[in-house]
């Protein structure tokens, strides 16, 4: 069974640069954790019996690590990005945040271990029309308690994914790549070490896609594991590593032309 | 950012759903307080009515013998001479002599039977100090508004009353008058003034919402007019220590001030209590109707009523006694003849005889002197004549006479009956023989001078008066000219009824060594003490409180008839909240996957629907004041019948406004409840995934548990007919849950063919198998158009097609409503003769035209107390109902349906028993809160009896009334001895004629005659009524319904407009697209309300097989075809909706 190189980067396991994480790490204290996705199997049960969509997958991240996950459509991709946000419970193996047990999280804790360590881009953006930008932004700041710079953070944030001049702006509003780029901020105004992206432009022109990886290579700089699901391997090769997910089983793909860390 | 301002946030965003929700609400909570609100008004105006119609009357003293208008004084006086607790003004006690009329307006002819007469002086005006009642005066009289409306009086006009004069003598006595002239006065009276029906113009002492027919006259006057001795009174008022201010502002009655003046120290009923130990004293034997005199070395005690209730007898005993004293008994009567001829024999010349000779009995002990003959004590077959007697008939001791006695007949005739007698001793006309007052007096005969001026009910034939006899008249008046033993006497008066009174005096001895004049202070108020029933003291202003308490909880009748409207709004509220949450799930979903746990992302939702549902109440509670305004308004006017007409207006509590808020409050809380409580049982990627999708295939567990439901229904419909049954035809409600049942299976029948459409292969799509598809895979909102149909369809249908008409009755079976009765006729003044015969009709003047009539027509005469009307026309409680001595006659014949729980061929014998009573089924049910064994209190004036109901008729003619036997029936009320009530049997198509000659003979009586028919359509309008205002507000509740289905339907279409933009790429059309749409809503339509539609027919299959039904087809088809137009119209709204306009963008979007 393939297992990625744990080990391929010897940075500390926990950084403390850039300003986007001090930033996040401002709100919650802690240092980023590495993420060690280990052994991971989920099956589905259905008319012809169980199907297994991962077999035994494990990947592990360092604080800073961009790794994209690429695999045809139905392989596994989202569904190994929710096991690792604790969206989804794997049907056995483990995942752990630092020394956090995810697989062992229920209830309250899952809640508040979601809202703490991880943050989730969608495809779909899935702001609250109701909010404003900057609401949607400190939406996250409402399961943890509120803070005095909380909206000074949030202004920062989205100055920082660049869409400070649209914190006023409601959904309706903006355009696709604003969306996203606020849901960007969103995901880590609570200082979230681990960014899980689910086809994160895929509703994106190329050259907007390609500032959103930018940016999540601006936010691994900072300390962040950046783990991204996509279809789109020119943009995948863009990142530190880059995964095939095929027949359930997690494999190095295969490099493509012009990609780069 | 905070909580609340995301929720204010979201509030504003789905502004336009949440405004619909708060519609909803608003519209929950304003009919749940609106009902409320009307059950507190009717409940506030049958009370207001009540104490309105009392004034500051707070205790009544009802006497069954009129007494001294006097007393009143002495009692006043009396009072203010007792050592004062306070210096609380002396209050008013206001003598009334209350009588029954019926008053006649000559020059229209317009006649109203059973009018209140009161005789009132200056002391009633008092109790009324907001009102001014003028001075009454010789003929002036004072008519209240509803007796001025019936008459068609105004002020000045001329008006007959007839009223029945004081007989004392009960029906049934020799000496009773039983001559329309004697029995009747007709007074011409001017209208003086018109008072309104609220106060003084609606006084009454009987607990019914609908305005008495009152008029009043100067007691003077009418005492006068009726030819009493002196100016009586038969009511006492005596004012309360407050007064009952029923325009008191809202604000008061909700800062609890009505409280403060109820909440008096004493009740009214310990009051009332204690009162006759107050009025004892003061009360004279003449207030109850006996003269209590000295005479020789006893006291006698005689009645006004010529015999001495057994009653009043047993008191005088117990009196006597109690004070050492003893009591001996005497009774008279008259003898037609006594004669020495023996009977059957014909003699050439008569031999000698007594015409008219008043016999006497006492008991044995007293000191006669006899001339020949005698002894302690006569045999029951002996007969002691005296001097005088014995000279006329030239008789000797040993001889035998015969005492031809009269003996009244029912039909106003009088027989005669003989009886043989032995001389046992001749008796000098001194001592005990010689005592002329051993007769009581009677007006007309005592007090004549000769035989030839007695006004005697009986025929008197002056042609057996000898000259002899008149001169013993003349000399001796009433001494008894025989004697006879006391178990002659009683078999005398007894001889048609072995229960009657027969003790004309009772002679009281005072112990050894007493005079009577030292006798009489002790003996006499002990002995008016112990009179029971003869006089009541009634808290009557406690107990008009206890009767507004209304029949039903009107509160929770409007609330259960706008039951559907609320649900409607509910429902309205609680679907788009959930459709909001559905439309929201990724919203949920991200904020789950942002760390929100499950009750934080519920928080959300709650909290906004708090906030609606806070709204919903504050907007709500208003509205339901204007709705409750309507309501009461409706009740005034066209619902008018399902309060018998009775005055409503609004009262408000503020009770009613906070359980009304919060009950709002909570349904919006529940509805918001139950649309977000699917969304924490969704997983988190679900909801980020949209759930419509998660959820939409049924699962086989899910299939199966419906499916095991529905089987279930069925065999739960098939166990109630067979079970209830037991072969026979099921009852109508067993049917109608036979139908609720099948109802429900239609439903989830409905859940299984879509579940079953949604796995169908669609191998061939047609736009009609797409819709099949499509509503299939929006099963919730499919199940919730045909569910609302079918419920709307259900209800409609089944309401009405309840409605009643018994104009096609059979009147005529013995076994309906009617009893075989096509009429029942109540008179105002008791009919003094047997109106069931031919005899006495003749009596009663009916002409011999008249009698070829009622050849084939058959009376029953019942014995009936009046009082208060058990029916649904009267809303408030009864008091004391109404109750109809069941004759044996009657309950020989039997008739009606009557509901037993002893099987019996015969239930009419059940009466028999000592408390059996029979009532209405319905008015047993809703109006005494009773049922079929269950117990009833009856309030007679003489006892309270707590008797059992042994049988029940359902919709029968006696809805007002409760049925006893007659020796039941006397025993409650012993001074009723004629009947007032008559069933009446007449051959088919002679109602009409048979009413008519009644009402021409009979109507100074003020006999009031009813078709039954009529009288079961009188009370089905009520029922008629409430099924109407149902319909009314189930329309309202349909129309909100109908709302919310075109909001369902329109948020379903637009939200697939990227469906329907997919499949215009794909080539159909728009038309085709709003054909699929309409195919698909239409069918749901169509099935909903047919369902609802058919189960409702079977579950008033049996009331629709009956005459009483009376469907109006065209309406009811009408109003379904209507919905199903509104509903069709909704889906056409929604299809056009959806395929009009940029479905290209829609089609970009996807």
């Amino acid at each position: 069974m393939f297992v990625p190189n744990m080990g391929q980067f010897e940075r500390k396991k926990s950084v403390r640069t850039g300003i986007c994480g001090d930033l996040a790490r401002g709100y919650t204290g802690h240092m980023h954790e590495p993420l060690h996705i280990e052994n991971v199997t989920k099956s589905y049960p259905a008319p012809v019996g169980r199907v297994e969509i991962l077999r035994g997958v494990s990947l592990a991240a360092e604080p800073g690590e961009t790794v994209a996950i690429v695999g045809p459509s139905g392989a596994g991709k989202s569904t190994l990005l929710h096991i690792a946000g604790s969206l989804d419970q794997p049907t056995a193996g483990s995942v752990k945040l630092g020394e956090t047990e995810v697989t062992a999280l229920t209830g309250r804790e899952l809640a508040a271990f979601r809202a703490r360590k991880v943050g989730f881009v969608f495809q779909d953006h899935h702001l609250l029309p109701q909010l404003t930008a900057l609401e949607n932004v400190l939406l996250p700041t409402l399961t943890v308690g509120r803070k005095a710079d909380d909206e000074t953070r949030a202004r920062t944030l989205l100055e920082r994914v660049g869409v400070a001049e649209r914190a006023d702006a409601f959904p309706a509003q903006t355009s696709g790549g604003e969306r996203q780029r606020i849901a960007i901020a969103r995901a880590l105004i609570n200082g979230a070490g681990l960014l899980l992206c689910d086809e994160p432009t895929g509703n994106l022109d190329r050259d907007t896609g390609a500032a959103i990886i930018d940016l999540f290579l601006e936010l691994a700089a900072d300390g962040v594991i950046v783990l991204m699901v996509t279809h789109n391997l020119e943009l995948a090769a863009r990142l530190g590593r880059c995964y095939e997910l095929r027949n359930g089983l997690l494999a190095p793909a295969a490099p493509v032309q012009g990609g780069s860390q | 950012m905070s909580l609340w301002r995301l929720i204010t946030r979201s509030l504003w965003h789905y502004r336009r759903t949440n405004l619909a929700v708060l519609f909803g609400l608003a519209v929950a909570t304003a009919v749940i307080t609106g009902s409320l609100i009307v059950g507190d008004s009717v409940t506030g105006s049958i009370r207001d009515t009540a104490l309105l119609r009392l004034g500051k009357t707070r205790i009544a003293v009802i006497a069954r013998h009129p007494f001294r208008a006097q007393l009143a004084d002495e009692l006043a006086k009396y009072i203010a001479s007792l050592p004062k607790g306070n210096s609380q003004p002396q209050p008013v006690y206001a003598p009334v002599f209350s009588a029954s009329g019926m008053v006649i307006r000559q020059e229209s002819g317009a006649a109203v039977p059973n009018v209140a007469v009161l005789g009132i002086d200056e002391r009633f005006g008092r109790l009324f100090p907001k009102e001014t009642i003028p001075a009454l005066s010789g003929r002036d009289a004072a008519v209240n508004a509803a007796l001025a409306r019936d008459l068609g009086v105004r002020t000045g006009d001329t008006i007959l009353l007839t009223i029945g004069k004081n007989g004392a003598i009960p029906a049934g006595n020799l000496f009773a008058d039983r001559s329309r002239d004697k029995l009747l006065r007709t007074l011409r009276l001017r209208v003086a003034v018109i008072l309104s029906n609220r106060g003084a113009g609606g006084f009454t002492l009987a607990n019914g919402t609908l305005p008495p027919r009152n008029l009043f006259l100067a007691n003077t006057y009418l005492c006068t007019a009726l030819e009493m001795s002196q100016q009586q009174a038969n009511m006492l008022l005596i004012e309360g220590d407050d007064y009952h201010t029923p325009t008191l502002p809202l604000w008061d009655r909700l800062l609890g001030r009505e409280e403060e003046t109820q909440s008096r120290p004493t009740p009214d009923s310990v009051v009332a209590a204690f009162m006759p130990s107050m009025f004892y004293p003061l009360w004279q034997p003449a207030d109850y109707g006996l003269q209590v005199t000295p005479h020789g070395n006893t006291l006698r005690v005689q009645s006004d009523e010529f015999v001495l209730p057994e009653a009043t007898v047993s008191a005088a005993r117990q009196a006597a006694k109690a004070h050492g004293g003893s009591v001996s008994l005497s009774s008279v009567y008259l003898a037609k003849t006594i004669s020495t001829a023996i009977p059957g024999v014909k003699y050439d010349v008569p031999p000698p005889s007594l015409a008219y000779a008043l016999v006497g009995a006492v008991e044995p002990g007293q000191q006669f002197t006899f001339t020949a003959g005698g002894g302690p004590a006569l045999s029951k077959g002996g007969i002691w004549l005296n001097s005088w007697a014995a000279e006329d008939l030239h008789i000797q001791i040993g001889r035998s006479v015969t005492l031809e006695y009269f003996v009244p007949e029912p039909d106003g005739s009088y027989r005669t009956e003989a009886m043989p007698f032995r001389v046992e001793g001749i008796v000098e006309i001194a001592g005990p023989a010689a005592d002329r007052n051993l007769v009581p007096p009677l007006k007309g005969i005592t007090d004549t001078d000769t035989i030839g001026e007695w006004e005697a009910p009986f025929p008197l034939d002056m042609r057996r008066v000898t000259p002899r006899d008149d001169e013993y008249w003349t000399k001796y008046r009433t001494m008894p000219k025989a004697f006879i033993s006391l178990d002659a006497i009683r078999a005398m008066w007894r001889r048609d009824d072995p229960k009657a009174d027969w003790v004309t005096t009772v002679q009281v001895q005072p112990p050894h060594g007493m005079s009577p004049a030292a006798f009489s202070p002790k003996f006499t108020p002990d002995f008016t003490n112990q009179l029971d029933g003869y006089i009541r003291f009634l808290p009557v202003r406690e107990q008009a409180q206890a009767a507004s308490r209304a029949t039903t909880d009107f509160g929770e009748l409007f609330l259960a008839m706008s039951f559907f409207l609320v649900l409607a709004a509910v429902g309205l509220a609680a679907m788009l909240m959930r459709l909001t949450v559905e439309r929201r799930a990724a919203e949920a979903g991200i904020m789950a996957a942002c760390g929100f746990g499950a009750g934080q992302v519920r928080r959300v939702l709650w909290g906004e629907g708090l906030l609606l549902a806070v709204a919903g109440m504050l907007l709500g509670v208003p509205l339901g004041l204007g709705y409750a305004a309507g309501v009461i308004f409706a009740l005034g006017s066209w619902w008018a019948g399902a309060v018998g007409g009775a005055a409503l207006w609004l009262h408000l509590t503020a009770g009613s406004l906070v359980y009304g808020g919060v009950s709002g409050l909570m349904i919006g809380l529940l509805a918001m409840m139950w649309g977000t409580w699917s969304l924490g049982r969704r997983q988190v990627l679900e909801l980020l995934a949209g759930w419509r999708a998660a959820g939409l295939a049924p699962g086989k567990s899910a299939r199966v548990v419906v499916s095991l439901f529905l089987g279930g229904l069925l065999i739960l419909a098939v166990l109630l007919i067979v079970l209830t049954t037991g072969g026979k035809a099921p009852a109508e409600g067993v049917f109608f849950g036979v139908g609720a049942l099948l109802l429900c299976a239609g439903i989830c029948g409905g859940y299984l063919v879509l579940a079953r459409w949604l796995h169908a292969p669609l191998t061939s799509p047609t736009l009609a198998r797409l819709a099949m598809r499509s509503a299939a895979a929006n099963r919730g909102r499919s199940l919730l158009v045909m569910g609302l149909l079918a419920g709307a369809g259900f209800i409609i249908v089944a309401v009405a097609a309840n409605v009643r008409d018994f104009s096609r009755l059979d009147v005529h079976r013995k076994d309906s409503g009617a009893g075989g009765f096509a009429l029942r006729a109540i008179s105002t003044v008791p009919l003094p003769v047997d109106i069931s015969t031919a005899a006495g009709r003749e009596h009663l003047g009916f002409s011999p035209e008249d009698e070829t009539l009622f050849k084939d027509v058959s009376i029953y005469p019942l014995l009936y107390s009046g009082g208060d009307d058990i029916s649904c026309l009267n809303l408030a409680v009864a008091q004391k109902p109404r109750v109809v001595g069941i004759s044996p006659a009657m309950a020989k014949r039997g008739g009606f349906t009557v509901l037993t729980k002893v099987k019996t061929a015969d239930p009419w014998s059940l009466l028999q028993s000592d408390k059996a009573v029979f009532g209405d089924a319905d008015s047993v049910m809703w109006s005494l809160h009773s049922a079929l064994d269950g117990k009833v209190t009856l309030n007679g004036s003489a006892e309270q009896r707590d008797g059992y109901f042994a049988g029940l008729l359902p919709g029968s003619i006696f809805a007002g009334e409760l049925l006893g036997s007659e020796d039941h029936f006397r025993k409650l009320y012993p001074e009723i001895t004629r009947p007032r009530y008559y069933l009446i049997e007449t051959p088919r198509g002679q109602e009409a004629a048979v009413a008519e000659a009644l009402r021409r003979n009979l109507g100074d009586f003020g006999l009031e005659v009813r078709g039954t028919r009529e009288l079961l359509n009188a009370y089905a309008r009520v029922q008629n009524t409430y099924l109407s205002t149902f319909l009314a507000l189930g329309g309202l509740g349909l129309m909100l319904g109908t709302l919310g289905l075109v909001i369902v339907l329109l948020r379903n279409a637009l939200e697939r407009r990227k469906e329907f933009a997919l499949l215009l790429a794909q080539g159909f059309t728009e038309r085709e697209l709003a054909a699929m749409l309409v195919i698909e809503n239409a069918g749901l339509l169509v099935a909903g309300l047919l369902c609802g539609t058919v189960t409702a027919l079977i579950a008033v299959a049996p009331h629709l097989a009956s005459v009483s039904a009376r469907v109006n087809w065209g309406a009811l088809v009408g109003v379904l075809l209507g919905i199903l137009a509104v509903g069709l119209g909704s889906c056409g709204l929604a299809a056009r909706a959806a395929t009009r306009g940029r479905l290209l963008e829609a089609l970009r979007e996807e």
